[in-house]
């Protein structure tokens, strides 16, 4: 028997990773690893409890895994009573079946009419009056059945209904006639409908629409379904969790309110700071085309009732501009309950939007391009529901139409009086006062920085550069290859350029500083670096490198030169924040300056540095 | 990781059991937790993980580690000796 070294338990923050984990890919390994852990989860993820009873014709425990991970993500810990297989209607009206002993809030009725009537799901005899009555007579018997538990209980009642055969016999000839297997099924689920009206607080689950979204062909897998009579398909599980989830998150009260939206590369396509309000992409051609249909289902959501905010780090002003004045913007200021737009961690702005609003951090979605903003808003505020977008701008309509966040149920204020509330042991987390611990975070990152000097490889990227950064520009000097490669080879200038790869992946080369150097003073005659790297100290780490690298060439003043530009006022004051002092106002000097035998130098422990240059 | 390192780690996580615990020997009779439902899990996993898929009629004879690692042989995947 191996000794196991006690793990500590996991914290809100990693409860959420795992299960954001398996959702990511929902194996039979990663779901059963993640179950065996469900107590310590739920431990770490602050949660309504809620009974909930399964009643079904066919298998359900492989699901309830599945389904007790996707609730406790949302912050739903179910607690489950699975009925004896294929004992739907007597465990209803048995008041001794160990239902009523439950206690349950939720009662799930997840029958199939494939169980029942097989035939119609194989299109044997589907116009034959037999089905029909076959049909009847169940839903009557579930129908009293249903009605003898409601005499003795307030549960809630959700009602699976009945997927669309997908074997129509008739084929090209299926006119949906009265008697043909369409009909049939159709009129199956209106009757549902009657039996949940007359029980009240009860809801019928759209399971054919569930199936019609993956596909009936990917939706079963024939051979669990024969062998094991599970109709839903492993890979599949999880689908299933999330849409019995849907269900009950209203009735935890675990509804999301509010969107707050990343703007850059969210709202619309490309960098605002860089490509200016004519450079972005919106419109009627892709990649613009894929944002304005993003934006019109946001829109959507509004009109229905959620509330859309935007956190964006950029000049304050530039983005509201934006989406006041483009041509091409579905969403207009009146849409946005809140906008922060400023250089502070995106945390800090849902909470101040949080406490605007009035309204906890638990019902807020956060959606963003960045995996660094998604990363640092999982780990600082866990109840967020964070949604990293996909990499490719057409995919991004389709992660609104699955969030699967926002349901409502609209019961009738009879019903409301009727069906008893559940017990909500709430045990929600106050409005998080912890900041965020930057120097951690920083270090989760894994940082590394790639330093060279005067290499020509890079010329093309550099020249690029140059003319294309505006925000993060020191000069805004705009260069030929022809120039830099001449400062390169010259023996009085350096061309120092700075990439940077991290967790996430390689950006690539991102900074780039052109140095003056004589005898006694080193200039900095271009300093520029993209805004996608900015706010995780690499812009001053790159001055004390170079600082350090004047100090060994024994140079005693590092001085830095700035031009100011609408673009680049948020940055007006680097240099004074890497201790250089500013021009002084008599002299016609534009040039910031550090004296290096007293400039703090020291690299900040989450960088790892390597670089080519000859100390 | 060899492919008998990897069968080990799936049954251990499937049925709730130690990897050290998990020898050829081990079977759906002697396993409390090797249930029919976790026969069907077992299977479905070590599809997933070694990127197979067994003929349906071959499930029901698949019910201790040799008898998998038997049929995950027939479909080309090696285990030493």
């Amino acid at each position: 028997m191996t000794a196991s070294t006690p793990h500590p338990p996991p914290s809100h923050a990693d409860a959420i990773r795992i299960l954001d984990g398996v959702a990511d890919d929902p194996t039979q390994v990663a779901l059963a690893s993640a179950y065996r852990q469900f107590d310590a989860l739920a431990d770490a993820i602050p949660h309504t409890s809620l009974r909930l009873a399964v009643l079904s014709t066919f298998t359900t425990a492989p699901l309830i895994p599945a389904i007790r991970l996707a609730a406790i993500r949302a912050g739903i810990r179910a607690d489950v009573w699975n009925a004896p297989f294929g004992q739907v209607a007597p465990t209803l009206i048995n008041p001794q079946s160990g239902l009523d002993a439950f206690t349950p809030d939720v009662t799930l009725v997840v029958t199939r009419l494939a169980d029942i009537v097989p035939s119609l799901y194989d299109g044997a005899g589907a116009t034959s009056t037999p089905i029909a009555h076959a049909i009847a007579d169940y839903l009557n018997q579930l129908s009293a059945a249903i009605g003898a538990f409601r005499q003795r209980s307030q549960s809630t009642l959700l009602i699976q209904n009945f997927e669309r055969p997908d074997y129509v016999v008739a084929g090209l000839a299926e006119t949906e006639a009265a008697g043909g297997q369409i009909d049939l099924w159709r009129s199956a689920n209106e009757r549902l409908g009657e039996i949940a009206a007359e029980a009240g607080n009860c809801c019928v689950m759209q399971y054919d629409a569930l199936v019609a979204r993956h596909g009936a062909s990917s939706w079963i897998d024939p051979r669990t379904e024969l062998f094991g009579r599970i109709p839903v398909a492993p890979r599949r599980y999880w689908d299933y969790a999330g849409f019995i989830r849907r269900y009950l998150q209203p009735l935890a009260g675990r509804t999301r309110k509010v969107i707050v939206l990343d703007a850059d590369n969210t709202l619309w396509g490309g960098i605002l700071g860089d490509d200016g309000p004519d450079g972005i992409k919106l419109g009627h051609d892709f990649p613009g085309n894929a944002f304005t249909r993003f934006q019109r289902r946001l829109l959507a959501l509004q009109q229905r009732g959620i509330i859309l905010c935007v956190a964006s780090k950029n000049e304050p002003g530039s983005v509201e501009r934006v989406i006041e004045t483009h041509p091409d913007m579905v969403l207009r200021p009146e849409h946005f309950a809140s906008m922060r737009v400023s250089w502070a961690p995106k945390p800090d702005a849902v909470r101040e939007i949080a406490a605007t609003l009035n309204l906890n951090t638990d019902s807020f979605v956060f959606i963003d391009d960045s995996a660094v903003e998604c990363a640092m808003m999982r780990e600082t505020l866990p109840e967020v529901l964070t949604v990293h977008l996909p990499d490719d701008p057409a995919r991004y309509p389709s992660v609104i139409a699955s969030l699967d966040c926002f349901d409502q149920y609209t019961l009738s204020e009879e019903d409301r009086r009727r069906g008893a509330m559940y017990k909500a042991e709430a045990d929600r987390q106050r409005l998080a006062s912890t900041t965020v611990d930057l120097p951690t975070f920083y270090r989760g990152l894994e940082m590394r920085l790639s330093i060279r000097v005067n290499d020509e490889r890079a010329v093309s990227r550099i020249a690029q550069m140059t003319q294309r950064t505006n925000q993060f520009n020191m000069n805004t000097i705009r260069c030929t290859e022809g120039d830099i490669l001449a400062w390169m080879r010259s023996g009085d200038h350096d061309v120092v350029t700075l990439s940077l790869s991290d967790r996430f992946g390689d950006s690539g080369v991102v900074g780039l500083a052109v140095i003056r150097k004589s005898h006694r003073q080193w200039t900095l005659h271009m300093m520029l670096m993209s805004c996608r790297v900015l706010g995780r100290t690499v812009e001053s780490t790159f001055i004390r490198w170079i600082a350090t690298r004047a100090d060994a060439a024994g140079v005693s003043v590092l001085a830095g030169a700035f031009t100011l530009t609408q673009k680049n006022r948020p940055f007006s004051d680097f240099y004074g924040q890497c201790g250089f002092s500013p021009p002084s106002p008599d002299t016609n000097d534009s040039l910031w300056v550090l004296k290096v035998e007293s400039a703090d130098t020291t690299i900040p422990d989450w960088f790892d540095i390597e670089s080519d240059a000859v100390a | 990781m060899t492919n008998d390192e990897k069968l080990k780690s799936i049954v251990s996580a499937i049925l709730g059991v130690s990897v050290t615990d998990v020898h050829d020997a081990l079977s759906s009779t002697d396993a409390d937790t090797w249930d029919s439902l976790n026969h069907i899990n077992l299977v479905t996993a070590v599809e997933e993980e070694f990127g197979v898929r067994f003929p349906t009629e071959r499930m029901d004879q698949m019910k201790s580690v040799a008898l998998i690692k038997a049929e995950l042989g027939a479909l080309g995947i090696q285990f030493d000796a």
